[in-house]
């Protein structure tokens, strides 16, 4: 087993990678933040409180 | 709608708080021996177990798997079933994750302590436990993905998202960099050599960093803080952006370990680059932390709670400024090798996660045994002592880097190193050595504080271990979109499908690091006067490797005159690919050793020098805090497996001769007779069949072929 690498070991034009990870990111992190613009406010106000929601009984549970 | 009774299962939490607590105190002491040896090298004790290169491993693994594995896993279970109104999806699976990482911890520090290592930061531990590891991991992922997929709530608050990306990548970054091929059941080469393993490594290291270190707390930090603050998060928005940010770029950021040394200028570059744009979501995550606060300052004054967050997500804040700084070229050539990067790190580890488990601790600890926090001064108490023992702790060791940074760079007039003698730098920074030790000495009695008052806390508490809790069942709204719903809503409600994508985000990420570094190989020239090391080499490597030398001697020479003045010839990605696994080694307590068998070169001592060294070094450098090997003189060299080394090491592609394993045995006797007569001729009298002649075999290697081109 003389590791995958030998398979790839004359591939031209590397650099290549590192543009499209930075292509792909920057389309997504627009994409993204477009998206998260978007949601209503109402919405946002729901998810806020959800760790606040935690659905206790309060009798069965005095303290809190 | 129908509404359903359930109970959350607190006693999982309480188990994992345990754990979290002891197994703290106990990587938090080992931590504390560590500093103290390299003040006092006697602390070594003579004696292999309790030697600075193994004890040093089992205080990062411990303080890394056990303090903080188990503080997420606590902080997990705890918000989990809170989030998705739900008990954890199995009983049998919590408890199977809970016993099963305390064993793995036991069985890893007890190899560590015996030597068996594989010598790569933060996944030292041997290949059986490897697989122990990752069969761990996936049942406790398989309980997360089950809880959520059976959640009685809608939306998927962020919290858990930050939980799902530390499952999916943890697993990858875990089994990635573990490949190898096994020798024996606590002895195994790395798939990967030289350059090649060194890049899996720091993608795997920094990684750990990031999403064991990072993800889960941050997660952490979106439950916990706003209710200790009771008051929602800053902007749930920024969240949104924050995390999809963080995971994609972080993969990114691996190749600054290495900088300056043997690498492709491209990559360090690319590295470069994204580890200054990390700093973006990075602090977006600080902001959304501390902003969640703003009104409430007067509180956070009051309640011990929320100043340990607050200084937590301070430091956070201040470590990933840090670290895309300590990426920067120029800044790298002062702080790499130093302790800027122990300073760095326990900025992370004594205030991100130290602090953020503390505050956690103490505002869960009351809530499940249904009482109140033994005493507030106390914590406060706890607090002062901690702060300031983070602050004893760092800021002396910065100062020291600093300074031994520029006694290595510093040239007289006349052109040559001021500081000829590594020692002389070590030996200026000591009183940094002790202000260290007494920072930790204060955080750890402050941490002391804390279990007690948590000891009394639990004392004047019923423990809660089933708690009741209602919600109506979760409205079936299919797969498909809604009207109106955007796609990130939608991703939210799947969890399997944003696990999915997460992992995509991950995968882009170390795809385009790890693929170039599969094809690294191409790119490293070779040189023809570079061969495999022979068997007594090979088994004198492996001693360094079971000794852990590589916490102390970096083997890598960087192309500064500073450093080929006192070293020699700066080295060359070509000269490690037979070394399997990498040994270059992240700090420099001690001098660099790749130059140490150059002959002619300034490293160069002769045989009967090492042994003497290893004996006791400071019999020929005084003052010096190398510990003491004197095992390695009486110890019989281990025989037994070298044919299925060479035979492990012929499938990894290293060019030993075919049939080369017939005779490997008699090629390590002859050569081992040399050493003997070399040695004897220089007043010391051994036999051929010592450890210590495998090592000085060894170290006579480092640098010998490069030299003979
Ligand atoms: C606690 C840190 C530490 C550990 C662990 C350690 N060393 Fe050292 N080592 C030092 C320091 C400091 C020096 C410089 C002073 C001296 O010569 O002892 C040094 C010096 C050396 C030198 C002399 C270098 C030269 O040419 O001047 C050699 C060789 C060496 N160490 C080998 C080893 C080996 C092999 C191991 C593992 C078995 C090891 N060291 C483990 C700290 C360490």
């Amino acid at each position: 087993m003389k590791i995958v690498s030998h398979y790839l070991q004359s591939i031209d034009g590397i650099a290549i990678y590192p543009i499209i990870t930075l292509i792909i990111f920057l389309s997504m992190f627009i994409a993204i933040t477009i998206w998260a613009m978007k949601i209503s406010k109402k919405n946002i106000q729901d998810m806020k409180q959800i760790p606040f929601d935690d659905g206790l009984i309060k009798d069965e549970n005095p303290n809190y | 709608m129908e509404i359903e009774k359930f109970y959350y299962d607190n006693r999982i939490v309480k188990y994992f708080a345990y754990a979290t607590i002891f197994w703290g105190i106990i990587g938090m002491l080992v931590g504390l021996l560590a500093a103290l040896q390299l003040v006092w090298p006697a602390l070594s004790f003579d004696l292999a177990y309790t030697t600075f290169g193994r004890i040093r491993p089992v205080h990062t693994n411990a303080v890394i798997f056990a303090f903080v594995g188990n503080g997420i896993f606590m902080g997990i279970y705890y918000s989990l079933q809170r989030l998705t109104k739900a008990r954890m999806f199995s009983d049998m699976l919590s408890y199977i994750h809970f016993w099963g990482w305390q064993l793995i911890i036991v069985a890893a520090a007890t190899t560590l302590v015996l030597g068996f290592t594989t010598s790569k930061e933060y996944a030292e531990l041997e290949w059986p436990l490897d697989i122990a590891i990752a069969i761990i991991w996936v049942v406790f992922g398989w309980n997360m993905m089950g809880t959520i997929i059976k959640r009685r709530t809608g939306h998927i608050y962020v919290a858990i998202w930050f939980y799902i990306a530390t499952f999916v990548t943890v697993a990858i970054l875990h089994i990635v960099n573990s490949f190898a091929i096994p020798v024996t059941f606590w002895k195994s080469y790395s798939l990967y050599a030289g350059v090649q393993d060194a890049l899996v490594q720091w993608w795997y290291g920094h990684n750990a960093v990031a999403f064991f270190l990072t993800t889960p707390y941050l997660g952490l930090m979106y439950y916990f803080l706003p209710k200790a603050a009771n008051r929602p998060i800053y902007s749930y928005k920024l969240s949104i952006i924050h995390f999809w940010a963080l995971i994609f770029l972080y993969i990114w950021a691996g190749p600054h370990h290495l900088l300056y040394s043997s690498l492709p200028d491209w990559t360090q570059a690319l590295g470069v680059i994204f580890s200054i744009m990390l700093i973006a979501p990075s602090w977006g995550g600080m902001l959304n932390g501390l902003l969640t606060l703003r009104g409430a300052w007067d509180r956070v004054r009051e309640d011990p709670i929320l100043k340990f967050l607050v200084v937590a997500v301070t430091a956070y804040g201040l470590s990933t400024f840090e670290g895309p700084m300590m990426s920067l070229k120029s800044v790298n050539a002062i702080t790499h090798f130093t302790d800027w990067t122990i300073a760095h790190v326990h900025i992370g580890a004594l205030g991100w996660n130290g602090f953020m488990t503390f505050g956690i601790i103490y505002w869960l600890i009351p809530r499940i045994f249904d009482t109140k926090l033994y005493s507030k001064k106390l914590a406060n108490t706890h607090f002062w002592l901690g702060t300031l023992g983070i602050l004893f702790y760092a800021i002396p060791l910065y100062w020291g880097a600093v300074t031994q940074a520029l006694m290595w760079k510093e040239f007289t007039a006349d052109g040559f190193l001021k500081y000829p003698n590594f020692l002389e730098t070590v030996t200026q920074i000591i009183p940094m050595y002790h202000a260290r030790i007494l920072g930790g000495t204060l955080y750890i009695t402050g941490a002391l504080l804390f279990v007690y008052n948590i000891f009394r806390t639990v004392k004047s508490g019923n423990f809660v271990k089933e708690e009741a809790a209602e919600a109506p069942a979760r409205e079936k709204i299919g797969l498909k979109r809604q009207q109106g719903e955007g796609f990130h809503r939608w991703l939210e409600r799947r969890p399997i499908q944003f696990m999915l994508l997460a992992l995509l985000a991950i995968l882009i990420g170390g795809v385009i690091e790890v693929v170039p570094t599969y094809l690294i190989k191409s790119n490293i020239p070779t040189i023809s006067s570079v061969k495999p090391y022979t068997p007594l080499e090979l088994e004198g490597r492996d001693i360094y490797i079971r000794e852990g030398c590589y916490t102390c001697h970096s083997q890598m020479v960087r192309p500064f005159r500073s450093e080929t003045e006192r070293y020699g010839e700066y080295s060359k990605a070509g000269e490690f690919v037979y070394d399997h696994p990498f040994q270059w080694g992240s700090k420099r307590t001690g001098p660099d050793l790749s130059r140490e068998g150059v002959v002619t070169g300034k490293m160069y001592k002769p045989a009967s020098w090492h042994y003497n060294h290893m004996k006791d070094p400071r019999l020929v450098s005084p003052q010096s805090i190398m510990p003491a090997y004197p095992w390695l003189l009486t110890n019989d060299l281990d025989l037994s497996s070298i044919d299925k080394k060479i035979r492990v090491m012929q499938k990894l592609g290293v060019p030993y001769p075919e049939g080369f394993v017939d005779i490997a045995k008699d090629d390590l006797l002859k050569q081992a007779d040399l050493i003997v007569e070399n040695l004897r001729n220089g007043g010391v009298e051994t036999q051929n069949n010592k450890e210590i002649v495998a090592l000085i075999a060894y170290l006579h290697r480092l640098g010998a072929d490069i030299s003979k081109k």
